[in-house]
C-alpha cells in the first residue's frame, strides 16, 4: 500500500461522522391554540360557546378569562360572559359546564357573524353565518300523515309511510317525531312522550332494533327551497303507540298530540359533524380521518343551527 | 344495398382501437421500403461529393456492440457516436486517407486509417480492448462520455464498472446505485423507489431493453428486480429528457443489457447473502447470440435483519435474450419475469405477492445508406395481489396492468451531420384494480396512448442543438392545450474554451398513469396503477435546466446545475376529504427547484466521486403549500475507490442527507363529537382528549448519514474469474431513523451495522 494513504484521515473521518447526528423532536409546541365549540341558534335567545386551549399532557384547559365577543350583522358587538351551566344533554344526563353565554343574544337567520375569543395566549377568531331560515321550514298539515299516503311512484309499498315535506336552504337536517301523551300514574296525569322510530329490523340474535332518525344530507337541494319529503313508517307509529301502552301496562293514556321537530344545521357544523361521526369512505384508499374545523389556525367549530317545532293532534 | 368484403387479414377486422395502429405503421414500412428518400431529408445524390463511413464498434473480448463510443476523424472535427446497436455513420467523407479514431470509457483508443475515392459507403468496424485487460488507466470524461452527455443537460451514463465498486447491501443493485447520482434519493434505506429532483416515486420510466418495468422492486423495495450482471449500460435523465420518451414527469431509466458473449460460451455464478443467481450466454453461429440469467432468494433470514417487523420473503426472476444478426441489421427478442411473495407470520397481516412479466421483440436496421430503423414490439405485465387471511380484518385486494407498446423510430443522416429522429408509439395500457381500504371497488379500464415525435440533433455554428417535439396525440385530438399536447423539447450546448461546456435544457412533459398509493406512506406494498380520473387534468411539468461542466485540473472533472421544475398540473392526495363523495385526489401544482454539484477525480491510484445537491420542492393544493415526504433539502454523496494492486480495489462510500419533512405532534386538544347535534344542538357533552398535529411537514427529522466500505477482489484462475467482494454497511452503525409511532413512541431504524460477502465467478 502507498504509504501516502495513511489510515488517520480515514480514522479521523471515522470519529467526526458521528458528529452529523441531530436531536429528533417529534413534539412541537403546544398549548397555544384556541379551540372554540359555538352553535348559533336562531330558536332562541340565549348562546353559548365553549373555549379552551390545546395542551401538553391531559387533563385539558378550559379558558377562564377569556374576552368573547361576536361581530352582529349590524356591525355591532355582543360580549359572551363567562359563567357555568347545568344542562341536560340528549342522554337525559345532567353535566356542569363552564361556558361563554350571551343573553339576550337572538341571531336572525340568513346573516352573518363573526366570533371572536382572545386570551393571554393569542388572539384568535372563526366566521359563521345562519344559513338555516325558520320562516321557510313549513310542515304539511297533520291531516296528510294519518292518510297513510304513499310518496309518488312508491304507491302500495308495505308496510304504508307517512308522508309530509319541508323547504330547507342548507340540505343538512335531522327530524324527529315524538307523541305526547298523559299517563294516569298515582292517581295524576303526568305527561310523557315517546319517540318514533324511523325503521326496526331483528338482529341475529332475534331482537328487534330500532332505528331512529339521524342527520340526513339532501345536498341536492341547498340554496333552494325544494320540499323534501319525510318518511314515517306508519307501522313504527302504532308500534310506539303500543310500546307506551305497555310501558304504562296498568294506567290509562290521552293522547296529546304529535310533535315534529326539524333541526336545520349549516354546511360548516354539518362538516364538522361528519368528520367527527360520520362512516368512513370504504371504497376510499384513506384510512385516517380527517380533522376540520373552521377555527383559523385553531380546532373546533363555529356553526349555526335552527329549530322548529310542529305540533298535530292526535286523537285516541 | 352495398357491401364490403373484408379480407380476413385487414385491418379492419382489428377492435377500433388497434386499427388505427396498426394502419400507421404499415404506412410507415410502406413509405420507408419504397420511398425512403421522400420521408426524410437528404442531399441529392449529385450534391454528394464523398463518401459514407460507417459500421459498429464492438467489444474485443466477447462482441458486444458498444453504446456512446466516439468515433472521430482525426484532425477534421468530425465524428459520430454508436447508438444502442453499436452502429455509427460519418457522411459525405471527401476522397481522401483518413486516421479514425474510436474511443469510449473503459476501453483503448484504437485508430484505423481508411481512404475514399468514390462515393460508395466504406465499411469500418472497431472491435476496442477493455482497460482492464490492457492497463490500469482511468479515465474521467472521454470524448466518447462527453458526446452522450452532450446530448442532454441531465443525462448520466451508468455502466457495469460503476456498478462493481459501490458497496451494496448483499448485491450489487443498479436501482440502488443510481441513488448515488446528485438529484436522485431515496427516502429510506429498505426502499430503491427513488424521487428525483423534487418528483414524485411514480414520475420515472424505467425501461429495460425498452420494455416498461412497472414495478421493479424486490423484497418490499430492497433492491430492484435489474440483474445488474446483464446490465450493458444505463442511461439516466434526472431532467429535461429529449423527444422520444414520455408519459412520465420527472426521470428516465433506459438500460440496455448486453446481447451475449458472440465468441464463447460464458457465463458468471453469483452467491451472496440474499441471493444466488447465474447468468449464462454464448454464439449460436454466425453474428448469433443468446443470454439467460436466473436468480432467487437463498437466506430470508438475512431480509429479516435488515427490515423492521421482518416477514419471510422469497423472490426470483429469470430473463432471457435472443439476438440474431443479419447483414443490415439485428433481429432480437427478450423477455423477462420476476416474482416476490412476502408471507408475514401475524394473522392479522396480509400476505402480499408480485409479479411481473415484460417481452419484446425488435428490428434494428439500416434501411438504406442513411436511414435507420429501430421497431419493436412489447407487453409488459405487473399484478400485486394482497391475501387477507381468515379473519383478518384487512381486505384482499388486486392491481394488474398489461401493455402492449407499438414502437418505431428511424433515424435519417444527413451531409450536413445533421441528424433526425422520427418515430411513433401506439400503447394499450388495461388496468383492473380491485382496491379500496374497507370494500373492494373494482376499476376495469382499457386505454389508447398515441405519441408521434421528432427530434433533430446537430450544430449551428459553436451551438450544439438536440430539439424535438414529443407529441401526446390522445390529448391533442381530444382539445388538449396545444403546449402540452406537443410537447416541446430542447438542449443547447457550446463549448465556452478549454474542456468547459454550457448547457440549457428545456421541455414539457405529461403523466396520466399514477399510483394509488399514499405518499405519506412509508413502504408502499400496495403501489396499485391507475388512469387518472376524468374529472382530472393530465399532470404536467415543465423542466428548466442550465449547467455547466469541464475538467478543472486535468483528471478533476466538474459538473454544475441549477434547475427548475415546475408542476401546474399535479395530482395530489385530497387533503381535505371528509365525505366519500369527495375526490381521494384532486388536481394541486408544485414547484421544485435545486442545484447540483458533482466532482469527479481519476488516477491509476484513486477514484474520487462527490456530490452535492441543493433541492427544494413544494405541493400546493387549495390554497395550502406543504413540503412532500420525499423533499430533502441538502444531500451529499461522495465515493473514494482505492486501486491497491491489480485486481484489489477498496472502497468508502459516505452519504449524508438533510432531514426529510414530517408533522410533529402538537399536544393534545379537547374535541366535542358533537354527535347528538340534531337532538340536541348544543355544544355539550364529553370532550374527548386528541391528539393535535402541527402544520403539515412543518419538521425535519434527524440528518440521515451512513458510511459504507467494500472490498473487491478480482484473480484469474485457468479460464475462470473470480471476484470476492467483501463489504461492511452502516459502519459506525448510525440510527437513521426509519420510522416513529407517535401514539407508542416506538422508533424503528434503517440498516444497522451489516457486514455481508459475495463471490462470483466469471467463466
Amino acid at each position: 500500500m502507498n504509504r501516502h494513504l495513511a489510515p488517520w484521515p480515514v480514522l479521523g473521518l471515522l470519529l467526526a461522522l458521528p458528529a452529523c447526528n441531530q436531536p429528533f423532536e417529534p413534539d412541537g409546541p403546544s398549548g397555544d391554540k384556541l379551540v372554540v365549540y359555538g352553535i348559533l341558534n336562531s330558536s332562541i335567545d340565549t348562546q353559548y360557546v365553549r373555549l379552551s386551549t390545546t395542551y401538553g399532557t391531559p387533563p385539558g384547559s378550559e379558558i377562564r378569562d377569556a374576552v368573547v365577543t361576536m361581530l352582529t350583522p349590524d356591525r355591532g358587538y355582543v360580549a359572551f360572559r363567562d359563567t357555568t351551566i347545568l344542562h341536560i344533554n340528549a342522554q337525559g344526563n345532567l353535566e356542569q359546564l363552564n361556558v361563554y353565554v350571551a343573553y339576550p343574544c337572538p341571531v336572525s337567520p340568513g346573516s352573518a357573524y363573526t366570533l371572536q375569543a382572545s386570551t393571554s395566549l393569542n388572539r384568535q377568531s372563526a366566521e359563521a353565518a345562519i344559513h338555516a331560515s325558520a320562516s321557510t321550514i313549513a310542515l304539511a298539515p297533520p291531516a296528510l300523515f294519518l292518510r297513510n299516503q304513499s310518496p309518488p311512484g312508491r304507491e302500495g309499498l308495505k308496510p304504508p309511510v307517512l308522508l309530509t315535506s319541508f323547504q330547507s336552504l342548507t340540505g343538512y337536517c335531522e327530524i324527529h317525531l315524538y307523541l305526547e301523551f298523559y299517563a294516569l300514574v298515582d292517581g295524576g296525569w303526568e305527561l310523557h312522550s315517546t319517540e318514533v322510530a324511523r325503521d326496526a329490523f331483528v338482529d341475529g340474535t332475534g331482537n328487534e332494533v330500532l332505528v331512529y332518525p339521524g342527520l340526513v344530507l339532501v345536498r341536492s337541494l341547498a340554496g333552494s327551497s325544494v320540499a323534501v319529503p319525510v318518511l314515517f313508517d306508519t307501522l313504527q307509529y302504532s308500534n310506539a303507540m303500543a310500546k307506551a301502552a305497555e310501558k304504562f301496562s296498568a294506567a290509562p293514556l290521552a293522547w296529546l298530540q304529535g310533535e315534529f321537530v326539524v333541526t336545520q344545521i349549516d354546511s360548516v357544523l354539518y362538516s364538522y359533524y361528519y368528520a367527527n361521526n360520520g362512516p368512513a369512505d370504504l371504497s376510499s384508499i384513506r384510512l385516517d380521518r380527517p380533522v376540520y374545523t373552521n377555527v383559523a389556525n385553531g380546532f373546533g367549530v363555529f356553526g349555526s343551527c335552527a329549530r322548529v317545532v310542529r305540533q298535530f293532534r292526535i286523537g285516541n | 344495398m352495398v357491401t364490403t368484403e373484408v379480407h380476413p387479414l385487414s385491418p379492419a377486422m382489428l377492435p377500433d382501437r388497434f386499427r388505427l395502429p396498426v394502419y400507421c405503421i404499415l404506412l410507415l414500412l410502406l413509405c420507408l421500403g419504397e420511398h425512403p428518400a421522400r420521408a426524410y431529408p437528404q442531399v441529392p445524390d449529385h450534391e454528394q461529393e464523398g463518401a459514407d463511413i460507417r459500421g459498429v464498434v464492438t467489444d474485443s473480448t466477447n462482441g458486444e456492440r458498444i453504446l456512446g463510443v466516439n468515433v472521430m476523424i482525426k484532425g477534421t472535427g468530425r465524428g459520430a457516436m454508436t447508438n444502442t446497436q453499436g452502429f455509427y455513420i460519418i457522411p459525405n467523407i471527401s476522397p481522401g486517407t483518413y486516421e479514425i479514431v474510436a474511443g469510449a470509457v473503459g476501453y483503448v483508443r484504437l485508430a484505423r486509417k481508411v481512404t475514399i475515392s468514390g462515393q460508395s459507403p466504406v465499411s469500418l468496424d472497431f472491435k476496442l480492448t477493455t482497460r482492464v485487460v490492457e492497463a490500469n488507466e482511468v479515465v474521467v470524461q472521454s470524448e466518447g462520455t462527453t458526446s452522450l452527455t452532450a446530448r442532454s443537460a441531465s443525462i448520466h451514463i451508468v455502466t457495469p464498472r460503476d456498478l462493481q465498486r459501490l458497496p451494496a447491501v448483499g448485491q450489487q443493485d443498479l436501482l440502488r446505485s443510481l441513488q448515488m447520482l446528485p438529484g436522485i434519493t431515496s427516502t429510506s434505506d429498505v426502499s430503491a423507489k427513488f424521487y428525483v429532483r423534487g418528483g414524485a416515486g411514480d414520475q420515472n420510466l424505467i425501461l429495460l431493453d425498452g420494455m416498461k418495468i412497472y414495478n421493479p422492486f424486490h423484497a418490499f423495495g430492497l433492491f430492484s428486480v435489474l440483474d445488474p450482471d446483464i446490465v450493458r449500460s444505463a442511461e439516466v435523465y434526472t431532467g429535461a429528457f429529449p423527444a422520444g420518451y414520455g408519459g412520465r414527469l420527472s426521470s428516465v431509466v433506459n438500460v440496455t443489457t448486453k446481447d451475449g458473449n458472440l465468441s464463447k460460451v460464458s457465463g458468471v455464478a453469483n452467491v451472496n447473502f440474499l441471493s444466488g443467481k447465474l447468468e449464462l450466454d454464448g454464439p449460436i453461429a454466425g453474428d448469433n447470440s443468446w443470454l439467460v440469467s436466473g436468480r432467487s432468494s437463498l437466506f430470508g433470514s438475512s431480509i429479516n435483519r435488515l427490515i423492521p417487523n421482518p416477514a419471510p420473503t422469497t423472490f426470483s426472476d429469470l430473463f432471457f435474450k435472443g439476438t440474431i444478426g443479419t447483414s443490415t441489421g439485428r433481429i432480437g427478442f427478450r423477455g423477462y419475469s420476476s416474482s416476490d411473495d412476502v408471507e408475514p407470520a401475524a394473522s392479522d397481516q396480509p400476505n402480499h405477492s408480485w409479479r411481473n412479466s415484460a417481452y419484446s421483440g425488435v428490428l434494428s436496421a439500416l434501411m438504406t445508406d442513411r436511414l435507420y430503423m429501430d421497431a419493436s414490439v412489447s407487453y409488459s405485465s405487473s399484478k400485486i395481489t394482497r391475501i387477507a387471511k381468515p379473519g383478518s380484518p384487512v381486505v384482499p385486494a388486486s392491481s394488474s396492468l398489461q401493455e402492449m407498446d407499438l414502437k418505431a423510430e428511424v433515424t435519417a443522416f444527413t451531409d450536413d451531420q445533421t441528424t433526425y429522429f422520427t418515430g411513433f408509439s401506439f400503447e394499450f395500457p388495461q388496468i383492473e384494480d380491485n382496491i379500496g381500504a374497507i370494500t373492494p371497488i373494482h376499476i376495469k379500464e382499457s386505454e389508447v396512448e398515441w405519441y408521434a415525435w421528432f427530434r433533430a440533433e446537430g450544430e449551428w455554428g459553436p451551438v450544439r442543438y438536440d430539439l424535438g417535439v414529443h407529441s401526446d396525440i390522445m390529448l391533442l385530438s381530444s382539445g388538449g392545450p396545444l403546449l402540452q399536447g406537443l410537447q416541446p423539447r430542447l438542449t443547447l450546448s457550446f463549448a465556452v474554451g478549454g474542456t468547459w461546456i454550457a448547457k440549457a435544457s428545456y421541455g414539457v412533459f405529461t403523466q396520466k398513469l399514477i399510483t394509488v398509493s399514499n405518499e405519506d406512506d412509508l413502504i408502499s406494498l400496495f403501489d396499485a396503477w391507475l388512469y387518472l380520473p376524468e374529472a382530472l387534468r393530465p399532470e404536467v411539468a415543465r423542466h428548466y435546466v442550465l449547467g455547466i461542466e469541464g475538467n478543472i485540473l486535468g483528471p478533476l472533472a466538474t459538473s454544475l446545475q441549477v434547475y427548475a421544475k415546475s408542476y401546474p398540473s399535479l395530482t395530489v392526495y385530497n387533503q381535505a376529504k371528509i365525505f366519500p363523495e369527495d375526490p381521494d385526489y384532486i388536481n394541486g401544482t408544485a414547484l421544485a427547484y435545486g442545484a447540483e454539484l458533482l466532482l469527479r477525480y481519476g488516477s491509476p491510484l484513486l477514484d474520487l466521486y462527490g456530490s452535492y445537491a441543493l433541492s427544494k420542492v413544494t405541493l400546493t393544493q387549495e390554497g395550502f403549500s406543504y413540503a412532500p415526504r420525499y423533499d430533502r433539502r441538502h444531500t451529499i454523496k461522495a465515493v473514494a475507490t482505492i486501486h491497491l494492486f491489480e485486481g484489489l480495489d477498496a472502497t468508502l462510500q459516505w452519504e449524508y442527507g438533510s432531514g426529510y419533512p414530517f408533522t410533529q405532534s402538537a399536544g393534545f386538544y379537547d374535541r366535542l363529537l358533537l354527535s347528538s347535534i340534531g337532538v340536541d344542538p348544543f355544544p355539550g357533552g364529553t370532550p374527548v382528549s386528541t391528539r393535535s398535529l402541527g402544520d403539515k411537514n412543518a419538521a425535519r427529522l434527524p440528518a440521515y448519514h451512513r458510511l459504507d466500505a467494500g472490498i473487491t477482489y478480482s484473480l484469474l484462475v485457468g479460464p475462470f474469474k473470480g471476484n470476492l467482494g467483501l463489504s461492511v454497511i452502516n459502519i459506525y452503525d448510525q440510527k437513521n431513523i426509519l420510522y416513529f409511532d407517535r401514539l407508542t413512541g416506538r422508533t424503528d431504524y434503517m440498516i444497522p451495522f451489516f457486514p455481508t460477502a459475495s463471490l462470483s465467478v466469471e467463466f
